[in-house]
């Protein structure tokens, strides 16, 4: 089960409101390489991990990506709240505010709503933890891209936290590959999966 | 990739928040600009130290899943979560409850009555 804990991992102050900015950062919010997606990504592998060190990974890299889910649809509220129409109008939100206001919806920065698709959760130990490497690569990267286009440093600073985040986690899910192969005791890792075989397969 | 090898080289936890990770080998900027010491609205508050020490604590967490033998790791761990239990109490005194198991030391309900943590400035 989970339990709430009423704060975020890393504070937010976001002095002045930048929808220009939001609609880009939404993209971490509910785009394909955002956090909704790791922490669905990683909490849903969990199930069919083999070993307790990869199921222990996977809840907590997964919990910590919800905090950071939480952490970019606050940054998203704070820079798009007090908005006059004008200044919707101006900064290109419009689109996204005609069907949710300043709601916080599941959305990429080029208006495709969140889908499961943009997610691997494959049942194959080795494919799902290479996934996710890939996951926390292009999620850095999409936070590469945000600082190069942002200028406000409040937001930058938060911003460089969850982009190190990723970084981090990466190093985890190699260790953890690096464990799978450590375990598999034979020249060949691929022999079997070890998610689903408890021995070599025979082939009909 | 190689293995981190050591828990024991680490950032002070609040610089450790500031930059992302505890870790000064998995520390790496984009560009070089870096996070100043202290995240800003909390410097010297309850409130920084239990977020400092709380990052500290989960960002062990994660190495000590895939480093469950390192005893020397698990040792910090122990120590964090004793500082994370102290400062948790504090920020619970002064700014309201973390969780609804806080609610054992109010007289009202306190869950509702105080900014959730996404609202400007709730993030105490």
């Amino acid at each position: 089960m989970f339990v709430y804990e009423k704060r975020l991992q890393y504070p937010i102050k976001i002095t002045h409101p930048n929808p220009r900015l939001a609609k880009i950062i939404m993209s971490q919010y509910g785009g394909p390489d955002g956090e909704l997606g790791a922490s669905v990504r990683y909490l849903s592998q969990r199930f069919t991990m083999p070993y307790r060190e990869l199921q222990g990974l996977l809840t907590d890299i997964g919990t910590e990506e919800l905090g950071h889910l939480e952490m970019v649809g606050t940054l998203v509220y704070q820079l798009t709240r007090n908005l006059t129409p004008d200044e919707i109008e101006k900064s290109g939100y419009d689109a996204y505010f005609i069907d949710h206001t300043a709601g916080i919806y599941p959305v990429s920065a080029g208006g495709t709503p969140w889908g499961a698709d943009g997610i691997a959760s494959t049942g194959d130990t080795i494919a799902d933890l290479t996934e996710d490497l890939a996951a926390e690569q292009k999620a850095r990267k999409t936070y590469d891209n945000i600082l190069r286009l942002s200028d406000d440093p409040e937001v930058n600073d938060v911003i460089r936290f969850l982009r190190e985040r990723e970084i981090v986690h990466y190093q985890r899910f190699g260790e953890g590959l690096g464990l799978v192969r450590d375990r598999a005791k034979q020249k060949n890792i691929y022999a079997l999966n070890p998610s689903f075989d408890k021995d070599i397969p025979k082939i009909k | 990739m190689p293995r981190q090898t050591t828990s024991t080289v680490q950032y002070k936890p609040e610089d450790g928040l500031a930059r992302g990770t505890l870790f000064p080998g998995l520390d790496l900027p984009f560009g070089i600009t870096q996070n100043p010491g202290v995240p800003n609205v909390l410097a010297g508050t309850p409130a920084g130290e239990l977020y400092a020490i709380g990052f500290a604590a989960n960002e062990l967490t994660l190495y000590l899943d895939t480093h469950p033998r390192d005893a020397e790791g698990f040792n910090i761990l122990k120590e964090l979560l004793a500082l994370q239990n102290t400062a948790h109490a504090e920020y619970v005194k002064r700014y309201g409850a973390l969780k609804i198991d806080d609610l054992t030391d109010f007289s009202d309900y306190d869950w509702t009555q105080k900014d959730f943590p996404w609202v400007l400035g709730g993030a105490r």
